[in-house]
């Protein structure tokens, strides 16, 4: 991201900066939802979860 | 976490001043990415943090009794973590570094909630004691984003003898 623009992102409301937090963290629940519907649907006897799209993606949803 | 906003950072804040008033914490303030967000650009978390001064100060700083009133306000307990809506919050006694970021914490108003949130200076600091990747990142992100009070950083450090790292 272009610094110009993280300064305007920075000088945003606190408000809005936290609805757009939560924007982001539904965003990365629906990705992560959509890759393990994928996963499933490409692997469906095995139970097999690819790590790229699971695992990494709930590990770095912890902090 | 489909109805209201993804984070309930008012109701947050609302139970952190409940606990202010019935006593069971003598100070607190918003620290960890949240902190950070108040003086930078938004970025991804998955928590929030609030950092208190305890009131009781025996070792086990008043938590047990903070989870039960929390708890009789319909917070779950998941791990380390109380979750309001779905959404975790951990509530961290302070100490040392951070019980003098608390004290100093610059007072706000979130959706008509009084609270008070780290100050950038303090959040370097406890960045730098940490010290992990994200640490350094958030770092880097407030001395470039953030009014810096460098004499107040400086002075923090030097009595903390933590350095910052080298860019």
């Amino acid at each position: 991201m272009k610094s110009e623009m993280r300064d305007k992102l920075a000088q945003l409301p606190f408000e809005e900066k936290i609805r757009k937090v939560g924007e982001l963290i539904q965003l990365s629940r629906k990705i992560k939802a959509q890759r393990d519907r994928e996963d499933a649907r490409n692997y469906p006897q095995s139970g097999f979860r690819n790590p790229q799209s699971s695992e990494l993606l709930s590990k770095n949803s912890k902090k | 976490m489909s109805d209201g906003p993804a984070i309930p950072l008012a109701d947050v804040l609302r139970a952190a001043n409940e606990l202010l008033s019935a006593g069971l914490i003598e100070d607190y303030a918003l620290g960890g990415a949240l902190a950070a967000i108040y003086y930078v650009e938004p970025f991804t978390t998955y928590d929030a943090d609030i950092i208190f001064v305890a009131s009781d100060k025996t070792l086990s700083a008043g938590i047990p009794a903070i989870y039960s009133h929390l708890q009789s306000k319909g917070w779950r307990v998941e791990r380390e973590h109380l979750l309001i809506k779905d959404f975790p919050v951990q509530f961290l006694a302070a100490s040392g570094l951070t019980e003098e970021a608390v004290r100093n914490a610059k007072p706000i108003e979130y959706e008509g909630v009084p609270a008070k949130v780290f100050r950038p200076e303090y959040i370097i600091a406890i960045a730098a004691s940490v010290g992990r990747h994200k640490d350094l990142a958030r770092i880097e992100q407030l001395l470039k984003h953030a009014k810096i009070d460098k004499t107040r950083l400086d002075d923090i450090l030097r009595r903390y003898k933590l350095k910052l790292p080298k860019p």
